[in-house]
């Protein structure tokens, strides 16, 4: 019943560090906002879950990678819809490749090759 | 004297190859150590390989060439987004976020894994990809001079190019621009028919006899327009790549009149004129591609390289209609052979290193990998305790025929492994061509895959024209030709149709011979696998026939074996009855200790 816990510190580190850093970081942000005794029993009872299951400890390693992901999901979607989709129409005006046309040919002449330094 | 590496990764089938003077020493694909199919990490046990095989360090190494220019393709991500938005979100937030992380920063990725190896890293150089694919199709060729084209899903832009080679020199003539593209066309009707892109493709050149090109005018007049000059458009209405995460859309179902086959569902006749239909108009595309670049050119050869190069039914249709005489493909026309054309570019074009010609072609049969001295092979197997038959080589291939006499299924691991995605007589597995109902059996229980599949024959170099009807060399499996008339011994049973008709007999070959009497033939000659030939030739004195079936050595999903431990992994796992691993042979009749790993159909995925 003791999550496989191993009091060798290497391993310890390895497998409990994270989860009690992170219900610290948790704490910290719970006295930040002011919140009440009921909060940090809510944190006591994560971390001794968090020492006890596998499970929840590779939660919560993925928790800060999901909020990461959404934050910046959010970030591009505003990119998106509010600054490139407007953008796009005035270039599509003006600078549309001519992949994207309709002709009677498609192809395009070519003299030469880049040079080999060059990523472009 | 300069060493050149050349390298591909990040999209599929990394690879990589080392040419010195512009020969080429070695070249292999990072799936074949990673046991991952098409893999796409970074090619650093290739590199390792590549480099510890010739004692060198990378301070020997003039240049490390990359097959494609990063930025370009990210100003054709970008332009394409542009041209799709606002309903292009989800491929943006899918692609945009890797290219900012991570493709950007190519030269600094691969100078830091390119640091774990010892020496200093050579300078990092970059060609086009296209110009890296014609290049691996025309410096490895046995031409002087020679129209080039390249045609594949797409690179930089370019998804189609035509080129001249003479000498050292490449020189550009056009391209065609994405979105437009036989590749992605091919690709996407791959994906409606249920079978993965970058991997189905060939499941659907094999799945197209089987059925009537009957959407072939409709696809003609609907999906693709020709152009006047030779050129193509693709109808963009129906395709969906360029602004969703997925090939086509509904209204290329609603056009077909079927909803897309789910992946492993029931194959319909539907499905097979689906096939016949694409694999047509594609052959169409192509034939009128190459009629304008034989006109434009003048010339009598043709080298051709991209993913479609690998399209061997089509490559043949190419020979009677278009005005070239001689066509060169490189066998590894796909990605993996960027890695090869990279290097070799650079090579002539930028440190103007002179060709040399050979007649036969410089790509030494594509046995460029790994290979295994006797003396490893047999330290492998005392290690593991197997029990084996130890032979000289003739004893060797007497005793391999009596087996294949046997109606035995072989497991055939000999010298060094082929380089691109055919299995070329080293890391084969091989049977007796006359065995009816081996089409099958091979199918779904030494490959374990799809019923349909055919099997291709090696024979040799003198025999082919007495069995096919077929006037050049096939040395790299990439042309298909017709059984000649009078070895076919069942006409077609006209009331039969798709997969039924899968089990007739249709040739004194009957385990090579498709539902349409062709087969994809490799040639064997002496100078390019002189034990191959050694094989035939024997089992020709003792059968007076020189046909095998010839198969990649690998289960469905899996990799070509690249290790004699791959070899028995694979031999263990399946119904293949003996192993020739070089000079030793081992049998299922031998008492070989117990392979626990009855759960290895998960280990790779479905292709």
């Amino acid at each position: 019943m003791n999550g496989g816990m191993n009091l060798n510190w290497t391993n310890f580190k390895e497998k409990y560090l994270f989860s009690i850093n992170f219900c610290f970081m948790l704490s910290v942000i719970i006295y930040g906002a002011g919140g009440g005794v009921i909060w940090y029993s809510g944190v006591l009872a994560l971390l001794i879950l968090s020492l006890l299951s596998d499970k929840v400890r590779s939660v919560q390693k993925k928790f800060p990678f999901k909020v990461g992901l959404f934050n910046s999901q959010i970030l591009l979607f505003i990119f998106y819809f509010f600054f490139f989709t407007p953008f796009s129409i005035f270039y599509r005006l003006f600078f549309r490749n001519k992949a994207f046309l309709k002709t009677s040919s498609r192809f395009i002449p070519k003299e030469s090759i880049s040079d080999f330094s060059r990523p472009f | 004297m300069s060493y050149v590496l050349g390298i591909s990764c990040y999209y599929h089938d990394s690879a990589a190859v080392l040419i010195k003077d512009g020969h080429i020493l070695r070249a292999v694909q990072e799936e074949r150590f990673t046991r991952k199919k098409h893999d796409a990490s970074f090619p650093i046990r290739s590199i390792e390989f590549l480099v510890n095989s010739f004692n060198l360090s990378l301070k020997d190494i003039s240049a490390v060439v990359y097959y494609e220019k990063p930025f370009i393709t990210f100003e054709r991500l970008i332009e394409t987004h542009l041209n799709a938005a606002p309903l292009g979100f989800k491929p943006f937030l899918a692609s945009v976020p890797i290219w900012l992380k991570e493709k950007l920063f190519l030269e600094r990725d691969i100078t830091s894994k390119l640091k774990s190896l010892k020496g200093s890293v050579p300078p990092i150089k970059y060609s086009e990809h296209h110009l890296s694919h014609a290049a691996s199709a025309f410096y490895p060729s046995p031409f002087d001079k020679a129209a080039v084209l390249c045609v594949d899903g797409v690179g930089e832009w370019a998804t189609t190019s035509g080129w001249i080679g003479e000498g050292k020199n490449l020189r550009p003539l056009w391209e065609i621009h994405f979105p437009h593209s036989l590749g992605l066309l091919y690709s996407s009707i791959t994906a409606y028919l249920g079978f993965k892109v970058n991997s189905g493709e060939y499941k659907v050149m094999g799945l197209a006899p089987y059925g009537v090109p009957r959407f072939k005018e409709l696809m003609l007049k609907e999906l693709i327009e020709l152009h006047e000059d030779g050129s193509y458009s693709l109808n963009m209405k129906y395709f969906a790549y360029d602004r969703k995460l997925r090939m086509f859309n509904s209204s290329l179902e609603r056009l077909l009149g079927q909803k897309a086959r789910e992946p492993e569902a029931k194959l319909e006749q539907f499905h097979m004129d689906v096939a016949a239909s694409l694999q047509e108009t594609l052959e169409t595309a192509l034939i009128h591609l190459v009629k304008s670049l034989h006109h434009q050119t003048g010339l009598r050869k043709l080298c051709l390289a991209g993913g479609v190069a690998l399209n061997c039914v089509a490559n043949s249709k190419l020979f009677h209609t278009t005005g070239f005489e001689q066509i060169w493909v490189q066998p590894s026309a796909g990605d993996a052979g960027g890695a090869l054309g990279a290097a070799l570019a650079y090579t002539h074009l930028e440190l103007e290193v002179e060709r040399e010609v050979s007649d036969m072609d410089s790509q030494k049969g594509s046995y460029l990998g790994p290979a295994f001295s006797n003396e490893e092979i047999e330290e492998f197997l005392t290690s593991q305790g197997l029990p084996f038959e130890k032979l000289d080589e003739e004893q060797m291939i007497e005793r391999t025929c009596e087996l294949l006499e046997d109606k035995k299924i072989i497991g055939w691991f000999q010298g060094s492994m082929e380089f691109g995605p055919r299995a070329l007589g080293h890391r084969s597995i091989i049977a007796d061509a006359r065995i009816h109902d081996l089409q099958r059996t091979m199918n779904l229980k030494v490959k374990y895959r799809e019923s349909f599949r055919p099997f291709a024959p090696i024979v040799l170099k003198e025999d082919a024209k007495s069995i096919f009807d077929f006037e050049h060399e096939s040395p790299y499996m990439l042309f298909v030709a017709p059984v000649r008339e009078e070895l076919r011994v069942n006409e077609d049973e006209p009331h039969k149709f798709g997969i039924e008709r899968l089990n007739l007999v249709r040739s004194i070959y009957p385990a090579i011979t498709h539902v349409d009497y062709s087969a994809r033939l490799q040639t064997v000659c002496e100078k390019r696998n002189a034990i191959l030939f050694k094989l035939l030739n024997t089992f020709k004195k003792r059968n007076s026939s020189s046909v095998l079936v010839n198969t990649s050595f690998n289960v469905r999903g899996e990799p070509i074996v690249c290790t004699p431990e791959d070899a028995y992994r694979c031999f263990r796992r399946t119904e293949i009855d003996v192993l020739v691993l070089g000079n030793y042979l081992i049998s299922k009749d031998m008492k070989l200790p117990e392979m626990k790993d009855h759960e290895w159909r998960n280990e790779f995925e479905l292709d």
